[in-house]
């Protein structure tokens, strides 16, 4: 077994959760990672303050894209405020492995995303 | 023909350890001993500042900097008096298209022609240029074995261009432009020819004449010197009536309180102290790299080029981008594998010790025309073997494991 690239992560990453264009989105935001060639948007639907729905379309690693598989299935259903407190270690409990600091902006792009994504 | 020397991985201290498999000269390349060597004697006999002491030391280091400008200007075919000395090739870039905004007659509406395949430190500075001044940036296309589309250039260069801005080799796809082709154009139109020939220097016989070159720019750390030097290559009737971009000490005749005159010749050019110890060492790396024979380098690495694209076309869903004519290659080449993102291919087989750059290689133009997020390159210098391309492989395949 590879030390970062474990199951849960290329599961999450051939086969994302919530990976798709969302017509009728609140938000919509796009983050990106100049150094890696990360690509992403979230769209996120809202019901008052819960986060109704939320999904993604994007390219990159396996670990910027399994990422957003995993926050995506996360976030779902919480409301502005719990995810407002979600600390950045969220992404790590996510992932379950140590990530390097030179993959730390592929692991936080779909956190620093969604940051932005649910102050609008 | 100097006689090609095998081993030269044994003038690298990096390389003691033989199970490291360094691809990345194209991000920047080892340092042989050689040149350790000079830096160090600088730094433990020679260390003073250059042009200003009368003592032994000073003298000293004044005479080592200076022989490298020549050691410099012979590599390149330049005189001496058009070697100037930069940070790097960025600062190089900068420092150039600053001075043609002080010293060119650009009126709003004219234009500036480059390539779409261009690193990031030419075309950045081209574009703040053109948005300073209005100008119109250009860009030749490529044709679909990763050259330049001569035919588009022809139709591009007209009486309105102003600046040509060219890279000698691609720090992608390896690629050797036609440049001097491209300056016969550049030319006949009476427009100024910048050389990017960063990715070239070291790896093929780069001369500024015969390129037809009226700039020309590289980084020390790309030919076997340490990072913080590299060169600025400027004409010298273009020495002489350009204006510097950069004031300070050292380049000045005369200053009172409210003004100043200026030196002439490359000292006008070389605002304070320069990287005196980079200096020293890239005198070295040229020295080290002539006394090998940069064509007979060429002819090495591109048996290498050949290898490593047979063996990777062999591996599922990889395509090779890269220039396959090795003669015209100067030692690059990158690839796709359509089962994984190029910074998990290199992540995983640095695990292996195979040490290869992803991503767009500041490059982002070009990954965009490919329609490509990035790749993985693997960059060969003298110093490699096909047990770095085996090896390669090796590791290669076990990313594909993890990912199928």
């Amino acid at each position: 077994m590879d030390p970062l690239y474990q199951e849960n992560i290329l599961d999450h990453y051939k086969h994302p959760h919530n990976r798709r264009y969302m017509e009728d989105a609140d938000v919509k935001e796009k983050g990106h990672n100049a150094s890696c060639g990360d690509d992403l948007v979230l769209y996120l639907k809202w019901e008052g303050e819960t986060l109704k729905d939320i999904s993604f379309e994007g390219f990159g690693c396996a670990i910027s894209q399994s990422g957003a598989s995993m926050l995506t299935d996360k976030v779902k259903g919480m409301t502005r405020e719990d995810i407002a407190k979600l600390p950045k270690k969220t992404m790590y409990e996510l992932y379950g492995v140590e990530i390097g600091a030179q993959r730390e902006k592929c692991a936080m792009l779909s956190y620093s995303t969604l940051m932005q994504a649910i102050t609008k | 023909m100097t006689a090609i020397r095998n081993n030269f991985h044994n003038d690298f201290p990096q390389l003691k350890d033989d199970t490291y498999h360094f691809l990345d000269s194209a991000a920047s390349t080892l340092v042989p001993q050689v040149v350790l060597d000079s830096v160090s004697e600088f730094y433990s006999k020679d260390k003073a500042n250059v042009h200003r002491g009368e003592y032994g030391a000073a003298v000293r280091a004044t005479e080592r900097y200076e022989k490298a400008r020549q050691r410099v200007a012979d590599f390149i075919g330049a005189d001496v008096d058009e070697v100037i000395f930069s940070s790097g090739a960025t600062e190089a870039s900068n420092m150039l298209t600053r001075t043609l905004d002080e010293s060119l007659r650009l009126n709003i509406g004219d234009e500036i022609v480059t390539t779409l395949m261009e690193h990031h430190s030419s075309l950045v500075p081209l574009q703040q240029l053109a948005k300073r001044r209005s100008l119109t940036l250009k860009h030749i296309d490529m044709t679909t074995d990763f050259s330049l589309d001569y035919d588009v250039a022809e139709k591009l260069i007209t009486a309105k261009t102003k600046i040509v801005s060219i890279m000698l080799a691609s720090n992608v796809m390896g690629t050797i432009n036609d440049v001097a082709r491209i300056a016969k154009l550049a030319h006949a139109v009476g427009a100024f020819v910048i050389i990017d020939a960063t990715s070239a220097v070291g790896h093929i016989p780069v001369n500024v004449k015969e390129l037809d070159a009226d700039a020309l720019y590289f980084s020390g750390h790309k030919v076997l010197a340490p990072t913080g030097v590299g060169v600025l290559f400027l004409k010298r009737e273009f020495v002489d009536t350009f204006n510097s971009s950069s004031f300070g000490g050292h380049m000045i005749d005369e200053v009172t309180l409210s003004a100043a005159t200026f030196a002439t010749g490359v000292t006008k050019f070389e605002a304070g102290t320069k990287d005196i110890g980079g200096v020293i060492g890239l005198g070295e790396s040229v020295s080290y790299l002539s006394s090998i024979g940069v064509a007979n380098i060429h002819a090495q690495v591109g048996e290498l080029v050949s290898y490593a694209i047979s063996e990777l076309k062999k591996v599922e869903g990889v395509r090779v981008i890269a220039q396959h004519d090795p003669k015209l290659n100067t030692g690059i080449v990158s690839f796709f594998a359509d089962w994984a993102h190029p910074h998990d291919i290199a992540e995983i087989i640095a695990r292996d010790n195979v040490a290869v750059r992803a991503g767009h290689h500041c490059a982002m133009p070009l990954h965009c025309e490919l329609k490509l997020s990035g790749t993985v390159r693997a960059s060969f210098h003298l110093y490699n073997t096909n047990s770095d391309t085996d090896a390669l492989i090796v590791a290669l395949m076990k990313a594909h494991k993890i990912f199928n």
